[in-house]
């Protein structure tokens, strides 16, 4: 198999060659994310599909440093956004406990419901606040919360109780809450 | 069952959800690449490494030279002393320790890690920094105000959860860096103020190869010691019970700090992460003479300590 900065050259060459290999490389990959927030397997597909087509799309201009990381990011946010149009029936349980902690993560709700969020900004503070965490922390939330790996899975990988994962995550969720709220990021 | 709450919070989930795959790619990346945990301590202990690494040979071996080696003499002199007060005057850059009187005999993690770092200030040890003491003097970075409890709280919670016990972890006690400092709390209003208030207490230090980090504050007989639980963070979610390390999953913030650190790594001061408010507490203290950092690597198990003590 060609390594992953060969297939983002080829990319940059426009060469279909790239999509191919990145299909024979990959796809496990782009189905296991994706399957963490679908549960319909023809959806699944779909998604993965996608990634192949944004990454078509979005290669060049970009030049990801992790491909991998690239294409996990693009299969979860993929899915997501697959999952609106679907009917909540849809949504896995795990996404729902997922979710249920996140609530954790929110700041309190403004009487300014309408206010805009301002999404580039409110990723920067996400950001700022994530490199403050100790590195075990943000390993685990990132894993967690963008590519929506399980607390068992991530204690199967790590060595790490899956209570201590959970102590961690929880601290964690409420220092962003306190953080956000602290940027007046509302919404 | 998931427990839902409104759809209001559900569709608010998934917006932040969404956000969350906008961060910046290099944190993504690092969430990838450190895919076992095999490298999650590699990359925890990275840091520490390269602040270690830094410190030149030939610039220790001076500063031993020059500062420490007369200190030796004093705190091995102190043990032998039968009086229990604090030697003021056997004092090298105002490090001061007081004597340990009677049979030392280790009880508790508390105990342990105290003696292991008075130890570990005794031998093989690279004096690294003083910097907590020059910040005290007007540093602006400096801070010792720090969080003492939870307002109204007088007992650490009893629900716990047991973590483990030390003493089955002893090959991992291998510390690198001690830390030592005397303060006094001059408000008792917060947890360990209410305790201290007024009286000199001993702090403790011992940054682990390993091992989480664990601060012990000592005031004669009365110990108490939580983990690290975070880069820098010490907090009763992880305190010291016996030899058992007690997970406090109630109120896990009944005392909790950060301690700073100096570009070099030294620690330069103590402050809180959160702030004051009804429910929360500042505990004011004072640093008394001065602290002294060592950077050493050793081990020492109870009947080590307990014989070079009591010898």
């Amino acid at each position: 198999m060609l390594d992953d900065e060969k297939i983002v050259d080829m990319l940059f060459e426009r060469s279909e060659a790239a999509l191919e290999e990145l299909s024979r490389k990959y796809t496990p990959l782009c189905t296991s994310v994706a399957s963490r927030v679908l549960e319909n397997r023809s959806d699944v597909e779909e998604c993965v599909n996608d990634v192949r087509l944004a990454v078509w799309n979005s290669i060049p201009p970009n030049r990801p440093k992790n491909l991998v990381a690239y294409l996990c990011t693009l299969s979860r946010n993929s899915a997501i956004n697959k999952l609106k149009y679907n009917t909540r029936k849809k949504r896995s349980s795990d996404y729902l406990v997922m979710l249920s902690e996140l609530d954790e993560s929110l700041p309190s709700p403004s009487e300014d419901l309408g206010a805009e969020l301002e999404e580039e900004r409110t990723a920067e503070v996400i950001s700022a606040f994530l490199r403050t965490l100790d590195c075990d922390t943000r390993v685990l939330f990132v894993r967690r919360y963008v590519y929506l790996e399980t607390p068992g899975e991530l204690s199967e990988h790590y060595g790490i109780s899956v209570n201590n994962i959970n102590v961690k995550l929880h601290r964690a969720r409420k220092k962003l809450a306190s953080k956000l709220t602290e940027e007046g990021i509302v919404w | 069952m998931v427990s839902r709450g409104c759809e209001g919070n559900i569709s608010r989930s998934e917006r932040l959800l969404s956000l969350l795959g906008n961060i910046d790619e290099d944190i993504l990346a690092e969430a990838i690449e450190i895919d076992n945990g095999e490298k999650l301590s590699v990359k925890r202990n990275k840091r520490r490494r390269l602040s270690v690494m830094r410190y030149s040979a030939v610039a220790a071996c001076l500063v031993i030279a020059l500062c420490v080696l007369p200190a030796l003499k004093l705190l091995k002199g102190a043990k032998n002393n039968d009086s229990n007060v604090w030697n003021e005057s056997d004092s090298v850059y105002g490090l001061m320790l007081p004597n340990i009187d009677g049979e030392v005999s280790i009880t508790s993690g508390d105990e342990w890690n105290y003696f292991a770092a008075r130890r570990a200030l005794t031998e093989k040890y690279n004096l690294v920094g003083r910097s907590l003491a020059a910040s005290s003097n007007g540093g602006d970075n400096c801070k010792f105000a720090f969080l003492g409890g939870k307002t109204g709280a007088s007992f650490l919670p009893e629900d716990d959860t047991l973590c483990y016990d030390l003493k089955e972890l002893v090959d991992s006690f291998n510390i690198v860096r001690v830390t030592y400092f005397t303060v006094e709390f001059t408000e008792k209003l917060g947890y360990l103020g209410s305790r201290f208030y007024g009286k000199r207490v001993e702090v403790v230090i011992t940054e682990m190869s390993n091992f989480e980090s664990m601060i012990t504050f000592r005031c004669g007989d009365e110990f108490f010691s939580c983990l690290e639980n975070g880069l820098d963070e010490f907090s009763t979610h992880k305190y010291i019970d016996g030899f058992n390390v007690v997970k406090s999953l109630g109120d896990e913030d009944i005392f909790s700090y950060h301690i700073d650190r100096d570009k070099d790594g030294h620690i330069c001061g103590m402050h809180s992460q959160r702030w004051e408010s009804i429910y929360y507490l500042a505990d004011k203290i004072a640093l008394v003479g001065t602290a002294v950092s060592v950077e050493t690597s050793v081990s020492y198990s109870i009947s080590e300590l307990e014989e070079f003590f009591n010898q």
